[in-house]
């Protein structure tokens, strides 16, 4: 059975909706899906157990904020972690992962629309000696609206050669050929440049309850 | 209806298209053929006002009025369309998102959405495209059949009148082609309008009932003439052309 333990209340749900929360620990045992939304994030630490399932969709916009996220996984568990977020000032995230069993897989997802903000993001991706058969995968993808500036800085300290891990950052303005594409279709350059950047805050939110909270908190 | 005189346009430094003529009257479909790479959708694309494309010289007008000062938005309301080569995805915004806002936007007022749902279920149904589709990211994991017509679908709910066809028939199965052709023929039937088309085989020019066939190469239009041109253009390919375009190669080097 599903044991889910958020800040020591305990759920079995397999689809968990936290919305304008403080959350500062959960603890997963089985299968689940953890939707976040304008909640409060500070220091946050995630656990999964052996044998679990865990995805994470995690969206919030972001004035002034500081988080720090950590995320452990044991064995034979997958932890998909989704984060989305619009920035207005400054946000710096620090994400640490690590694997403390083997056979397990952690992929971070990152898409951050800078509105004229700055965001700072760290990853430290850890796979220590003998976490053998690990798979880690971090994407990173930044859009910069307004000049905004973005720092990402992607670590990986891995001490065992059977591990896969990849890493990819990407930082870039509204796509040219996608603002041609909505304005051949008849949409204004704003209204063309806001459903690109709301899509593409959407686009990693795999949780259809939660893209359309989103939506109405975008629009 | 579009009337294009002695364009040149470049991209990167290179010259694509150089003393370009076209002439195109309402409700005509003409149809341009040439080698890969020569320009035929760099033509489309200044023509729908893409940008990274520069003109150097020359006029597009359309109904009277001077295309090359309107910016792409202007030239989507006034009825201009693309079917692009190979359309592109826009992640997270999906059909029904944006093309109830396009047409919010050309009709200064809300779309019903009864109307809008009950048109796109229709359109659907007419491509042989799932209900599904409605509400999926526009071309998003898309195969390349789908893709086009699924832009038929935009076109068909934005309802254009000078649309652009480039290569609508790649990458369509013989079943697709023949319903993407009876859409389009159904689509002509229904509103005035013209097009342009671009492909490499005479078949699709023939179940459009294609008027007029021009031929590129320099940058230009170096012949025009009916479905004949098409048919000898699969049967001998370009080579009777390609000699003029090493010719001109050097030209535009000088
Ligand atoms: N963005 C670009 N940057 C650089 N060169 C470009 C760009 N777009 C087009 N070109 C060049 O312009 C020329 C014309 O390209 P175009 O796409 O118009 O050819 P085409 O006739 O449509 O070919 P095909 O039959 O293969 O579709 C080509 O040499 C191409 O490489
Ligand atoms: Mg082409």
């Amino acid at each position: 059975m599903n044991k889910i333990n958020i800040d020591n209340i305990m759920y079995t749900d397999e689809i968990i909706l936290l919305e304008n929360k403080s959350i500062r620990k959960i603890k997963v045992s089985g299968k689940c899906q953890i939707d976040i939304i304008n909640s409060k994030v500070n220091e946050l630490i995630i656990e999964a157990d052996d044998n679990s399932s865990l995805l994470i969709n995690y969206f919030n916009i972001i004035n002034k904020q500081y988080s720090k996220i950590d995320i452990k996984v044991k064995n034979k568990s997958s932890v998909i972690f989704n984060h989305s977020f619009k920035v207005l000032d400054k946000y710096n995230l620090d994400i640490k992962t690590d694997f403390l069993g083997k056979e397990s897989s952690i992929t971070v997802n990152l898409s951050g629309l800078n509105d004229g903000a700055k965001t700072i993001v760290d990853v430290k991706g850890y796979v220590k000696k003998n976490k053998n058969n690990n798979v880690l995968d971090e994407n990173m993808r930044f859009i910069n609206i307004n000049n905004g500036t973005v720092m990402s800085n992607p670590n990986m300290y891995i001490d065992t050669s059977l591990v896969i891990a990849n890493h990819n950052t990407a930082i870039g303005g509204v796509s040219s050929n996608e603002l041609f594409y909505l304005m051949s279709k008849g949409l204004s350059k704003e209204e063309s440049v806001k459903l690109i950047c709301n899509g593409f805050l959407i686009n990693k939110i795999l949780s259809d309850e939660l893209r359309i909270k989103v939506k109405e908190v975008l629009n | 209806m579009l009337k294009i005189s002695n364009l040149s346009v470049q991209i990167d430094k290179k010259k694509v298209l150089n003393g370009f003529n076209l002439n195109i009257s309402l409700g005509e479909v003409h149809a341009i053929m040439g080698p890969n790479g020569i320009g035929k959708s760099t033509i489309c694309k200044v023509i729908m006002g893409d940008s990274n494309y520069i003109v150097s010289s020359g006029t597009i007008i359309y109904n009277g009025e001077d295309l090359l000062k309107m910016d792409v938005t202007t030239r989507a309301k006034k009825g201009i369309f693309l079917l692009n080569q190979t359309p592109i995805e826009i992640p997270g915004v999906s059909n029904a998102e944006m093309l109830r806002m396009a047409l919010s936007e050309k009709e200064g007022k809300l779309v019903s959405i009864f109307d809008f749902n009950k048109k796109m279920e229709e359109t659907c149904q007419k491509l042989n495209l799932p209900k599904s589709f409605i509400h999926r990211g526009i071309n998003e994991g898309m195969s390349g059949g789908e893709r086009k017509k699924n832009e038929l679908l935009h076109m068909w709910m934005l309802e254009p009148k000078f649309i652009i066809l480039d290569e609508v028939d790649s990458g369509l199965d013989v079943d697709s082609l023949k319903i993407v052709c009876d859409n389009i023929n159904e689509y002509r039937k229904t509103h005035k309008c013209s097009i342009l088309l671009v492909s490499h085989h005479a078949n699709i020019l023939k179940m459009l009932d294609v008027s007029d066939v021009h031929i590129m190469a320099n940058g230009k239009i170096v012949k025009s003439g009916d479905l004949s041109l098409a048919l000898e253009i699969e049967n001998n390919g370009y080579s009777a052309y390609s000699k003029a375009n090493e010719v001109s190669e050097v030209l535009i080097n000088e």
